[in-house]
Protein backbone atom coordinates (compact mmCIF):
# COMPACT_ATOMS: atom_id res chain seq x y z
CA UNK A 1 0.00 0.00 0.00
CA UNK A 2 3.02 2.35 1.21
CA UNK A 3 4.33 1.59 -2.70
CA UNK A 4 1.10 3.69 -4.22
CA UNK A 5 2.69 7.00 -2.36
CA UNK A 6 6.27 6.32 -3.91
CA UNK A 7 3.90 6.93 -7.54
CA UNK A 8 5.28 10.28 -9.29
CA UNK A 9 1.88 11.13 -10.02
CA UNK A 10 0.11 9.95 -6.43
CA UNK A 11 2.76 12.35 -4.62
CA UNK A 12 1.77 15.28 -7.12
CA UNK A 13 -1.79 14.56 -6.53
CA UNK A 14 -1.50 14.37 -3.19
CA UNK A 15 0.15 17.84 -2.39
CA UNK A 16 -2.38 19.39 -4.80
CA UNK A 17 -4.74 17.79 -3.43
CA UNK A 18 -4.20 18.59 0.64
CA UNK A 19 -3.86 22.21 -0.92
CA UNK A 20 -6.62 22.38 -2.86
CA UNK A 21 -9.21 20.32 -0.49
CA UNK A 22 -7.89 23.06 2.46
CA UNK A 23 -8.77 25.86 0.43
CA UNK A 24 -11.87 24.58 -0.63
CA UNK A 25 -13.22 23.41 2.81
CA UNK A 26 -12.30 26.77 3.96
CA UNK A 27 -14.51 28.67 1.30
CA UNK A 28 -17.38 25.56 1.87
CA UNK A 29 -17.71 27.47 5.26
CA UNK A 30 -19.27 30.44 3.71
CA UNK A 31 -20.65 28.87 1.07
CA UNK A 32 -22.96 26.98 3.58
CA UNK A 33 -23.65 30.00 6.31
CA UNK A 34 -24.53 32.37 3.35
CA UNK A 35 -25.99 29.72 1.10
CA UNK A 36 -24.12 30.00 -1.80
CA UNK A 37 -23.65 25.97 -3.01
CA UNK A 38 -25.32 27.00 -6.10
CA UNK A 39 -22.95 29.82 -7.31
CA UNK A 40 -20.14 27.14 -6.92
CA UNK A 41 -21.57 24.66 -9.25
CA UNK A 42 -22.58 27.91 -11.84
CA UNK A 43 -18.91 29.05 -11.61
CA UNK A 44 -17.51 25.94 -11.89
CA UNK A 45 -19.57 24.75 -15.07
CA UNK A 46 -18.88 27.70 -16.69
CA UNK A 47 -14.92 26.86 -16.58
CA UNK A 48 -15.82 24.21 -19.07
CA UNK A 49 -16.19 27.21 -21.72
CA UNK A 50 -13.04 28.60 -21.07
CA UNK A 51 -11.51 25.14 -20.58
CA UNK A 52 -12.97 24.28 -24.33
CA UNK A 53 -11.93 28.13 -25.53
CA UNK A 54 -8.59 27.00 -24.17
CA UNK A 55 -8.05 24.14 -26.54
CA UNK A 56 -9.38 25.61 -29.51
CA UNK A 57 -7.01 28.50 -29.18
CA UNK A 58 -4.23 26.29 -28.76
CA UNK A 59 -3.76 28.36 -25.23
CA UNK A 60 -3.15 27.13 -21.97
CA UNK A 61 -6.96 26.09 -20.70
CA UNK A 62 -6.17 27.26 -16.84
CA UNK A 63 -5.91 30.94 -17.84
CA UNK A 64 -8.84 30.29 -20.46
CA UNK A 65 -10.86 28.82 -17.49
CA UNK A 66 -9.78 30.93 -15.31
CA UNK A 67 -11.47 34.38 -17.53
CA UNK A 68 -14.50 32.38 -17.99
CA UNK A 69 -15.26 31.82 -14.50
CA UNK A 70 -13.95 34.90 -12.77
CA UNK A 71 -16.00 36.70 -15.19
CA UNK A 72 -18.90 34.31 -14.53
CA UNK A 73 -18.42 34.72 -11.02
CA UNK A 74 -18.59 38.56 -11.34
CA UNK A 75 -21.73 38.37 -13.37
CA UNK A 76 -23.44 36.29 -10.95
CA UNK A 77 -22.49 38.61 -8.43
CA UNK A 78 -23.43 41.78 -9.97
CA UNK A 79 -26.94 40.28 -10.71
CA UNK A 80 -27.76 39.11 -7.18
CA UNK A 81 -26.66 42.87 -5.87
CA UNK A 82 -28.57 44.18 -8.61
CA UNK A 83 -31.71 42.85 -7.09
CA UNK A 84 -33.63 43.12 -10.06
CA UNK A 85 -32.89 39.26 -11.28
CA UNK A 86 -33.49 36.25 -8.57
CA UNK A 87 -29.55 34.55 -8.59
CA UNK A 88 -30.37 31.02 -9.20
CA UNK A 89 -32.06 33.03 -12.44
CA UNK A 90 -28.79 34.56 -13.21
CA UNK A 91 -27.14 31.19 -12.15
CA UNK A 92 -29.52 29.01 -14.56
CA UNK A 93 -28.78 31.22 -17.20
CA UNK A 94 -25.00 31.78 -17.30
CA UNK A 95 -24.26 27.95 -16.22
CA UNK A 96 -25.92 26.81 -19.98
CA UNK A 97 -24.55 29.54 -21.61
CA UNK A 98 -21.02 29.06 -20.93
CA UNK A 99 -21.70 24.79 -21.49
CA UNK A 100 -23.03 26.02 -24.42
CA UNK A 101 -20.56 28.09 -25.31
CA UNK A 102 -17.65 25.28 -24.60
CA UNK A 103 -19.70 22.48 -26.79
CA UNK A 104 -19.51 24.98 -29.26
CA UNK A 105 -15.95 25.52 -29.19
CA UNK A 106 -15.44 21.69 -29.35
CA UNK A 107 -17.04 21.57 -32.38
CA UNK A 108 -14.70 23.96 -33.80
CA UNK A 109 -11.89 22.27 -32.45
CA UNK A 110 -12.99 19.09 -34.93
CA UNK A 111 -10.44 16.93 -32.53
CA UNK A 112 -11.72 14.68 -29.85
CA UNK A 113 -9.87 15.90 -26.81
CA UNK A 114 -9.14 13.47 -24.20
CA UNK A 115 -7.91 15.58 -22.14
CA UNK A 116 -11.14 17.55 -21.89
CA UNK A 117 -12.48 14.78 -20.51
CA UNK A 118 -10.03 14.78 -17.49
CA UNK A 119 -11.09 18.70 -17.02
CA UNK A 120 -14.82 17.12 -16.54
CA UNK A 121 -14.30 14.51 -14.39
CA UNK A 122 -10.80 14.93 -12.95
CA UNK A 123 -8.07 12.93 -13.86
CA UNK A 124 -4.80 12.46 -11.34
CA UNK A 125 -2.90 11.60 -13.67
CA UNK A 126 -2.70 15.05 -15.81
CA UNK A 127 -1.31 16.97 -13.08
CA UNK A 128 1.70 18.19 -13.81
CA UNK A 129 4.76 19.51 -11.81
CA UNK A 130 3.47 22.88 -13.11
CA UNK A 131 0.13 22.28 -11.63
CA UNK A 132 1.65 21.08 -8.34
CA UNK A 133 3.81 24.93 -8.59
CA UNK A 134 0.52 26.89 -9.24
CA UNK A 135 -1.36 25.39 -6.71
CA UNK A 136 1.42 25.78 -4.47
CA UNK A 137 2.10 29.76 -5.09
CA UNK A 138 -2.07 30.00 -5.61
CA UNK A 139 -3.51 28.15 -2.45
CA UNK A 140 -1.14 29.52 0.36
CA UNK A 141 -1.86 33.35 -0.86
CA UNK A 142 -6.04 32.72 -1.69
CA UNK A 143 -6.17 31.18 1.95
CA UNK A 144 -4.08 33.85 3.64
CA UNK A 145 -6.39 36.34 2.46
CA UNK A 146 -9.47 34.77 2.82
CA UNK A 147 -8.67 34.38 6.70
CA UNK A 148 -7.76 37.74 7.09
CA UNK A 149 -11.31 38.84 5.51
CA UNK A 150 -12.73 36.14 7.86
CA UNK A 151 -14.47 38.75 10.41
CA UNK A 152 -15.73 40.68 7.78
CA UNK A 153 -17.06 37.85 5.88
CA UNK A 154 -18.50 36.33 8.90
CA UNK A 155 -20.67 38.96 9.69
CA UNK A 156 -21.77 39.79 5.94
CA UNK A 157 -23.05 36.35 6.03
CA UNK A 158 -24.54 36.76 9.25
CA UNK A 159 -26.27 40.25 8.76
CA UNK A 160 -25.76 41.62 5.12
CA UNK A 161 -27.87 44.68 5.90
CA UNK A 162 -25.95 46.25 9.49
CA UNK A 163 -22.38 45.00 8.17
CA UNK A 164 -23.06 47.60 5.33
CA UNK A 165 -24.44 49.79 8.11
CA UNK A 166 -21.37 48.93 10.49
CA UNK A 167 -19.00 50.11 7.43
CA UNK A 168 -18.00 46.68 6.16
CA UNK A 169 -17.18 46.72 2.47
CA UNK A 170 -19.63 44.68 1.68
CA UNK A 171 -19.76 44.67 -1.81
CA UNK A 172 -16.03 44.65 -2.48
CA UNK A 173 -15.71 41.60 0.05
CA UNK A 174 -18.57 40.42 -1.68
CA UNK A 175 -17.19 40.21 -5.03
CA UNK A 176 -13.06 39.57 -4.05
CA UNK A 177 -14.73 36.36 -2.30
CA UNK A 178 -16.47 35.47 -5.78
CA UNK A 179 -13.13 35.87 -8.12
CA UNK A 180 -11.02 34.15 -5.01
CA UNK A 181 -13.54 31.12 -4.96
CA UNK A 182 -13.56 31.16 -8.69
CA UNK A 183 -9.68 30.87 -9.08
CA UNK A 184 -10.07 28.10 -6.24
CA UNK A 185 -12.41 26.17 -8.50
CA UNK A 186 -10.13 26.07 -11.37
CA UNK A 187 -7.30 25.40 -9.74
CA UNK A 188 -8.91 22.30 -8.34
CA UNK A 189 -11.04 21.21 -11.47
CA UNK A 190 -7.75 18.92 -13.02
CA UNK A 191 -7.92 16.64 -10.04
CA UNK A 192 -11.75 16.78 -8.86
CA UNK A 193 -13.22 18.03 -12.05
CA UNK A 194 -15.61 20.68 -13.34
CA UNK A 195 -18.62 18.50 -12.59
CA UNK A 196 -17.70 17.29 -9.06
CA UNK A 197 -15.74 20.47 -8.13
CA UNK A 198 -18.83 22.00 -6.33
CA UNK A 199 -19.10 19.09 -3.64
CA UNK A 200 -15.87 20.02 -2.13
CA UNK A 201 -17.31 23.63 -1.48
CA UNK A 202 -20.51 22.35 0.09
CA UNK A 203 -20.04 19.06 1.61
CA UNK A 204 -17.12 19.63 4.06
CA UNK A 205 -18.74 22.60 6.01
CA UNK A 206 -22.07 20.79 5.87
CA UNK A 207 -20.94 18.10 7.56
CA UNK A 208 -18.46 20.34 9.70
CA UNK A 209 -22.08 22.22 11.39
CA UNK A 210 -23.20 18.68 12.54
CA UNK A 211 -20.10 19.20 14.82
CA UNK A 212 -19.87 22.18 15.78
CA UNK A 213 -21.57 25.27 17.39
CA UNK A 214 -19.23 27.42 17.05
CA UNK A 215 -17.48 29.07 13.67
CA UNK A 216 -13.79 28.50 14.62
CA UNK A 217 -14.44 25.23 15.32
CA UNK A 218 -16.32 25.30 11.79
CA UNK A 219 -13.59 26.58 9.95
CA UNK A 220 -11.21 23.79 11.57
CA UNK A 221 -13.54 20.88 11.27
CA UNK A 222 -14.23 21.74 7.41
CA UNK A 223 -10.95 22.28 6.70
CA UNK A 224 -10.06 18.28 8.41
CA UNK A 225 -12.73 16.73 6.73
CA UNK A 226 -12.15 18.07 3.27
CA UNK A 227 -8.42 17.41 3.93
CA UNK A 228 -9.21 13.40 4.97
CA UNK A 229 -11.80 13.10 2.33
CA UNK A 230 -9.27 13.92 -0.35
CA UNK A 231 -6.14 11.75 1.34
CA UNK A 232 -8.46 9.22 1.60
CA UNK A 233 -10.21 9.71 -1.74
CA UNK A 234 -6.58 9.25 -3.61
CA UNK A 235 -5.65 6.61 -1.58
CA UNK A 236 -8.69 4.61 -2.57
CA UNK A 237 -9.40 5.53 -5.85
CA UNK A 238 -5.80 4.72 -7.03
CA UNK A 239 -5.69 1.33 -5.00
CA UNK A 240 -9.18 0.27 -6.23
CA UNK A 241 -8.47 2.33 -9.56
CA UNK A 242 -11.71 4.23 -9.62
CA UNK A 243 -11.99 7.89 -10.79
CA UNK A 244 -10.12 9.97 -8.24
CA UNK A 245 -12.64 13.26 -7.88
CA UNK A 246 -15.42 10.69 -7.68
CA UNK A 247 -14.21 9.03 -5.05
CA UNK A 248 -13.15 11.95 -3.43
CA UNK A 249 -16.63 13.47 -3.18
CA UNK A 250 -17.82 10.10 -1.93
CA UNK A 251 -15.48 9.74 0.34
CA UNK A 252 -16.52 13.06 1.61
CA UNK A 253 -20.35 12.52 1.15
CA UNK A 254 -20.10 9.23 3.60
CA UNK A 255 -18.42 11.70 6.22
CA UNK A 256 -21.70 13.88 6.26
CA UNK A 257 -23.23 11.15 5.98
CA UNK A 258 -21.93 10.08 9.71
CA UNK A 259 -22.33 13.79 10.63
CA UNK A 260 -25.97 13.00 10.23
CA UNK A 261 -25.99 9.82 12.18
CA UNK A 262 -23.81 11.51 14.91
CA UNK A 263 -26.62 14.34 15.27
CA UNK A 264 -29.18 12.01 15.17
CA UNK A 265 -27.74 9.73 17.83
CA UNK A 266 -26.47 12.48 19.88
CA UNK A 267 -29.91 13.89 20.07
CA UNK A 268 -31.55 10.54 21.43
CA UNK B 1 -20.79 72.48 15.49
CA UNK B 2 -24.25 72.26 15.86
CA UNK B 3 -26.21 69.75 18.07
CA UNK B 4 -28.48 68.88 15.06
CA UNK B 5 -27.73 65.15 14.22
CA UNK B 6 -29.81 64.83 11.23
CA UNK B 7 -30.55 67.60 9.01
CA UNK B 8 -33.67 66.42 6.19
CA UNK B 9 -34.89 68.92 3.59
CA UNK B 10 -37.48 68.38 1.12
CA UNK B 11 -36.47 64.12 1.05
CA UNK B 12 -38.30 62.61 -2.03
CA UNK B 13 -37.99 58.58 -2.61
CA UNK B 14 -39.93 56.90 -5.35
CA UNK B 15 -39.69 52.82 -5.94
CA UNK B 16 -41.20 51.62 -8.91
CA UNK B 17 -42.45 54.90 -10.14
CA UNK B 18 -44.92 54.90 -6.82
CA UNK B 19 -43.96 58.06 -4.02
CA UNK B 20 -42.56 56.17 -0.90
CA UNK B 21 -41.90 59.56 0.50
CA UNK B 22 -42.65 62.94 -0.36
CA UNK B 23 -41.14 66.42 0.54
CA UNK B 24 -39.97 65.19 4.13
CA UNK B 25 -37.97 67.89 6.13
CA UNK B 26 -36.88 66.64 9.78
CA UNK B 27 -34.51 67.85 11.68
CA UNK B 28 -33.57 65.64 15.34
CA UNK B 29 -31.03 67.38 17.62
CA UNK B 30 -28.68 65.47 19.93
CA UNK B 31 -29.70 63.56 22.77
CA UNK B 32 -33.55 63.55 21.74
CA UNK B 33 -35.01 60.60 21.53
CA UNK B 34 -37.47 60.38 18.64
CA UNK B 35 -40.30 57.67 18.10
CA UNK B 36 -41.35 57.36 14.58
CA UNK B 37 -44.90 55.96 14.06
CA UNK B 38 -47.04 55.88 11.11
CA UNK B 39 -49.28 52.61 9.43
CA UNK B 40 -47.22 49.98 7.85
CA UNK B 41 -45.88 50.84 3.94
CA UNK B 42 -45.84 54.50 5.57
CA UNK B 43 -42.15 54.67 4.56
CA UNK B 44 -41.07 54.73 8.10
CA UNK B 45 -38.05 51.93 7.31
CA UNK B 46 -37.36 53.80 4.38
CA UNK B 47 -36.34 56.57 5.78
CA UNK B 48 -34.10 55.17 8.30
CA UNK B 49 -32.35 53.48 5.37
CA UNK B 50 -31.91 57.00 4.13
CA UNK B 51 -30.40 58.22 7.06
CA UNK B 52 -28.49 54.92 6.92
CA UNK B 53 -27.33 55.70 3.68
CA UNK B 54 -28.71 52.46 2.26
CA UNK B 55 -31.23 54.07 0.05
CA UNK B 56 -30.49 57.22 -2.03
CA UNK B 57 -32.65 60.34 -1.91
CA UNK B 58 -34.41 61.00 -5.60
CA UNK B 59 -34.89 64.41 -4.22
CA UNK B 60 -33.42 66.70 -1.49
CA UNK B 61 -30.40 66.63 1.18
CA UNK B 62 -29.93 64.20 4.19
CA UNK B 63 -26.95 65.37 6.47
CA UNK B 64 -26.13 63.28 9.31
CA UNK B 65 -23.65 64.12 11.69
CA UNK B 66 -23.23 67.42 9.13
CA UNK B 67 -21.59 65.33 6.61
CA UNK B 68 -23.90 63.69 3.47
CA UNK B 69 -25.85 60.14 5.11
CA UNK B 70 -23.78 57.17 4.24
CA UNK B 71 -20.04 59.34 4.27
CA UNK B 72 -17.28 56.53 5.34
CA UNK B 73 -16.79 59.29 8.11
CA UNK B 74 -19.75 58.51 9.93
CA UNK B 75 -18.72 54.39 10.27
CA UNK B 76 -19.32 53.35 13.66
CA UNK B 77 -20.69 56.45 14.66
CA UNK B 78 -24.20 54.76 14.05
CA UNK B 79 -25.88 52.01 15.77
CA UNK B 80 -28.36 49.99 13.82
CA UNK B 81 -30.93 47.58 15.32
CA UNK B 82 -32.83 46.14 12.54
CA UNK B 83 -36.28 44.89 12.42
CA UNK B 84 -36.48 41.71 11.62
CA UNK B 85 -34.88 38.76 13.32
CA UNK B 86 -31.87 36.69 11.67
CA UNK B 87 -32.93 33.32 9.95
CA UNK B 88 -30.42 31.29 10.45
CA UNK B 89 -31.36 30.15 14.02
CA UNK B 90 -28.25 27.49 13.73
CA UNK B 91 -25.64 30.26 13.01
CA UNK B 92 -22.36 29.17 14.51
CA UNK B 93 -21.90 32.55 16.66
CA UNK B 94 -21.96 32.78 20.21
CA UNK B 95 -23.73 36.29 22.50
CA UNK B 96 -20.04 37.21 22.76
CA UNK B 97 -19.35 36.65 18.92
CA UNK B 98 -22.18 38.54 17.42
CA UNK B 99 -21.45 42.09 20.07
CA UNK B 100 -17.93 41.83 18.38
CA UNK B 101 -19.20 41.69 14.74
CA UNK B 102 -20.09 45.62 15.82
CA UNK B 103 -16.78 46.27 16.99
CA UNK B 104 -15.25 45.73 13.12
CA UNK B 105 -15.47 49.01 12.28
CA UNK B 106 -13.00 50.33 15.00
CA UNK B 107 -11.17 47.60 15.19
CA UNK B 108 -10.88 47.50 10.63
CA UNK B 109 -10.07 45.66 7.74
CA UNK B 110 -6.78 43.22 8.15
CA UNK B 111 -6.48 43.77 11.71
CA UNK B 112 -7.07 41.46 14.81
CA UNK B 113 -9.17 41.54 17.82
CA UNK B 114 -7.24 43.25 20.59
CA UNK B 115 -8.33 42.56 24.49
CA UNK B 116 -9.39 46.49 24.67
CA UNK B 117 -11.81 45.27 21.93
CA UNK B 118 -12.69 42.13 24.29
CA UNK B 119 -13.26 44.53 26.68
CA UNK B 120 -15.29 47.05 25.52
CA UNK B 121 -17.58 44.09 24.52
CA UNK B 122 -17.86 42.91 27.70
CA UNK B 123 -18.68 46.45 29.23
CA UNK B 124 -21.85 46.43 26.53
CA UNK B 125 -23.05 43.03 27.27
CA UNK B 126 -22.83 44.25 31.00
CA UNK B 127 -24.72 47.52 30.23
CA UNK B 128 -27.87 45.25 28.65
CA UNK B 129 -27.94 42.71 31.34
CA UNK B 130 -26.61 40.04 29.07
CA UNK B 131 -22.99 39.16 30.19
CA UNK B 132 -24.10 36.12 31.68
CA UNK B 133 -25.24 34.90 28.68
CA UNK B 134 -22.22 35.41 26.36
CA UNK B 135 -21.15 31.77 25.51
CA UNK B 136 -24.19 31.20 24.31
CA UNK B 137 -24.90 30.29 20.79
CA UNK B 138 -27.07 33.05 19.81
CA UNK B 139 -30.20 30.81 18.40
CA UNK B 140 -30.92 29.35 21.80
CA UNK B 141 -32.06 32.78 23.19
CA UNK B 142 -35.41 34.28 23.47
CA UNK B 143 -36.62 37.33 20.84
CA UNK B 144 -36.81 39.50 23.91
CA UNK B 145 -32.59 38.25 24.82
CA UNK B 146 -31.75 38.51 21.54
CA UNK B 147 -32.91 41.94 20.93
CA UNK B 148 -30.81 43.17 23.96
CA UNK B 149 -27.78 41.65 22.43
CA UNK B 150 -28.37 43.43 19.20
CA UNK B 151 -28.78 46.60 21.04
CA UNK B 152 -25.00 45.45 22.28
CA UNK B 153 -23.66 44.79 19.48
CA UNK B 154 -25.09 48.52 17.80
CA UNK B 155 -23.47 49.96 20.62
CA UNK B 156 -20.08 48.17 20.48
CA UNK B 157 -18.88 50.95 17.63
CA UNK B 158 -19.86 53.53 20.75
CA UNK B 159 -21.71 55.23 18.70
CA UNK B 160 -23.41 58.79 19.00
CA UNK B 161 -26.57 57.55 17.58
CA UNK B 162 -29.14 54.47 17.76
CA UNK B 163 -31.27 53.66 15.27
CA UNK B 164 -33.75 51.12 15.54
CA UNK B 165 -36.63 49.86 13.52
CA UNK B 166 -39.48 48.19 14.98
CA UNK B 167 -36.86 46.21 17.75
CA UNK B 168 -39.75 44.48 19.49
CA UNK B 169 -41.24 42.93 17.18
CA UNK B 170 -41.80 39.07 18.08
CA UNK B 171 -40.84 40.04 21.82
CA UNK B 172 -43.50 39.37 24.51
CA UNK B 173 -45.24 42.39 26.43
CA UNK B 174 -43.58 42.14 29.15
CA UNK B 175 -39.80 41.86 27.78
CA UNK B 176 -40.98 45.01 25.78
CA UNK B 177 -41.61 47.16 28.99
CA UNK B 178 -38.35 46.52 30.12
CA UNK B 179 -36.65 47.03 26.75
CA UNK B 180 -38.01 50.48 25.92
CA UNK B 181 -36.98 51.02 29.47
CA UNK B 182 -33.42 50.59 29.06
CA UNK B 183 -33.38 51.72 26.23
CA UNK B 184 -34.44 55.42 28.19
CA UNK B 185 -31.33 54.47 30.33
CA UNK B 186 -28.76 54.20 27.56
CA UNK B 187 -29.87 57.04 26.23
CA UNK B 188 -29.32 59.21 29.41
CA UNK B 189 -25.95 56.92 30.52
CA UNK B 190 -24.10 57.35 27.19
CA UNK B 191 -25.40 60.30 25.71
CA UNK B 192 -26.85 58.62 22.60
CA UNK B 193 -29.52 60.37 19.79
CA UNK B 194 -31.96 57.62 19.62
CA UNK B 195 -34.39 56.95 16.31
CA UNK B 196 -37.14 54.23 16.99
CA UNK B 197 -39.42 53.02 14.71
CA UNK B 198 -42.73 51.59 15.51
CA UNK B 199 -46.16 51.45 14.54
CA UNK B 200 -46.80 50.49 18.33
CA UNK B 201 -48.48 54.26 19.12
CA UNK B 202 -49.50 53.23 22.40
CA UNK B 203 -46.54 52.46 24.01
CA UNK B 204 -43.98 54.66 22.45
CA UNK B 205 -45.05 58.36 23.58
CA UNK B 206 -44.72 57.26 27.29
CA UNK B 207 -40.94 56.23 26.45
CA UNK B 208 -39.76 59.32 23.78
CA UNK B 209 -38.69 62.71 23.52
CA UNK B 210 -40.39 63.89 20.39
CA UNK B 211 -42.66 61.80 18.05
CA UNK B 212 -43.07 62.24 14.50
CA UNK B 213 -45.79 60.48 11.88
CA UNK B 214 -44.90 59.57 8.86
CA UNK B 215 -47.37 58.52 6.25
CA UNK B 216 -45.47 59.14 2.61
CA UNK B 217 -45.30 62.73 3.96
CA UNK B 218 -44.29 63.66 7.66
CA UNK B 219 -47.80 64.71 8.89
CA UNK B 220 -46.21 66.34 12.55
CA UNK B 221 -43.37 66.37 14.68
CA UNK B 222 -42.96 67.72 18.39
CA UNK B 223 -43.32 66.70 22.01
CA UNK B 224 -44.54 63.32 22.68
CA UNK B 225 -47.73 64.49 24.48
CA UNK B 226 -48.69 67.43 22.28
CA UNK B 227 -48.62 64.94 19.09
CA UNK B 228 -50.76 62.43 20.64
CA UNK B 229 -53.65 65.18 21.61
CA UNK B 230 -53.36 66.48 18.18
CA UNK B 231 -55.85 66.38 15.52
CA UNK B 232 -53.25 65.38 13.00
CA UNK B 233 -52.63 61.79 14.18
CA UNK B 234 -55.86 60.99 12.57
CA UNK B 235 -54.67 62.15 9.40
CA UNK B 236 -51.95 59.75 9.41
CA UNK B 237 -53.52 56.52 10.08
CA UNK B 238 -57.08 57.77 8.18
CA UNK B 239 -58.99 56.78 11.60
CA UNK B 240 -60.10 57.40 14.74
CA UNK B 241 -56.87 56.29 16.87
CA UNK B 242 -56.89 54.72 20.42
CA UNK B 243 -53.68 55.48 22.70
CA UNK B 244 -53.17 53.66 25.44
CA UNK B 245 -51.08 56.17 27.73
CA UNK B 246 -49.12 54.25 30.19
CA UNK B 247 -49.23 55.68 33.67
CA UNK B 248 -49.23 55.08 37.19
CA UNK B 249 -52.89 53.74 36.20
CA UNK B 250 -52.99 53.21 32.85
CA UNK B 251 -55.81 54.95 30.87
CA UNK B 252 -57.09 55.13 27.58
CA UNK B 253 -56.99 58.51 25.37
CA UNK B 254 -59.49 58.49 22.59
CA UNK B 255 -59.29 61.37 20.04
CA UNK B 256 -62.85 63.43 20.24
CA UNK B 257 -64.45 62.39 16.78
CA UNK B 258 -65.40 65.15 13.92
CA UNK B 259 -67.71 63.87 11.24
Amino acid sequence: MIEIFQLGFMQRALVAGIFIAALCALFSVFVVLKRLSFIGVGISHSAFGGVALGFLLGINPTITAILFAGATALLIGFVNRQGRLHEDTAIGIFFALNMALGILFIGLSRSYNVDLFGYLFGNILAITRGDVVLVLIVAPVIFAVILSLFKELLFLSFDEEVARVSGVAVSPVYYFFLLAMAVTIVIAIKLIGIVLVSALLVIPAAAARQFTTNYRGLALCSVGIGVVSTVAGLFLSCWLNLASGATIVLFAGVLFCVSLLYVRLRGI
Amino acid sequence: MSDLVVDIKDLWVTLNHSFILREVSLRIHQGVFLGLIGPNGGGKTTLLQVILGLVKPDRGQVQVFGRPAGHHKNRGLIGYVPQRAFADLAFPVTVFDVVMMGRYPRIGLWHRVTSQDRDRVLQKLEAVEMDHLRDRPIGQLSGGEQQRVFIARALASDPQMLVLDEPTSGVDNRAQGAFYHLLGELKVSLSLTVILVSHDIGVIPYHTDEIACLNQKLYLHGKSTEVLSSEALKKVYGCEVEVLVHGKIPHRVIGEHHD
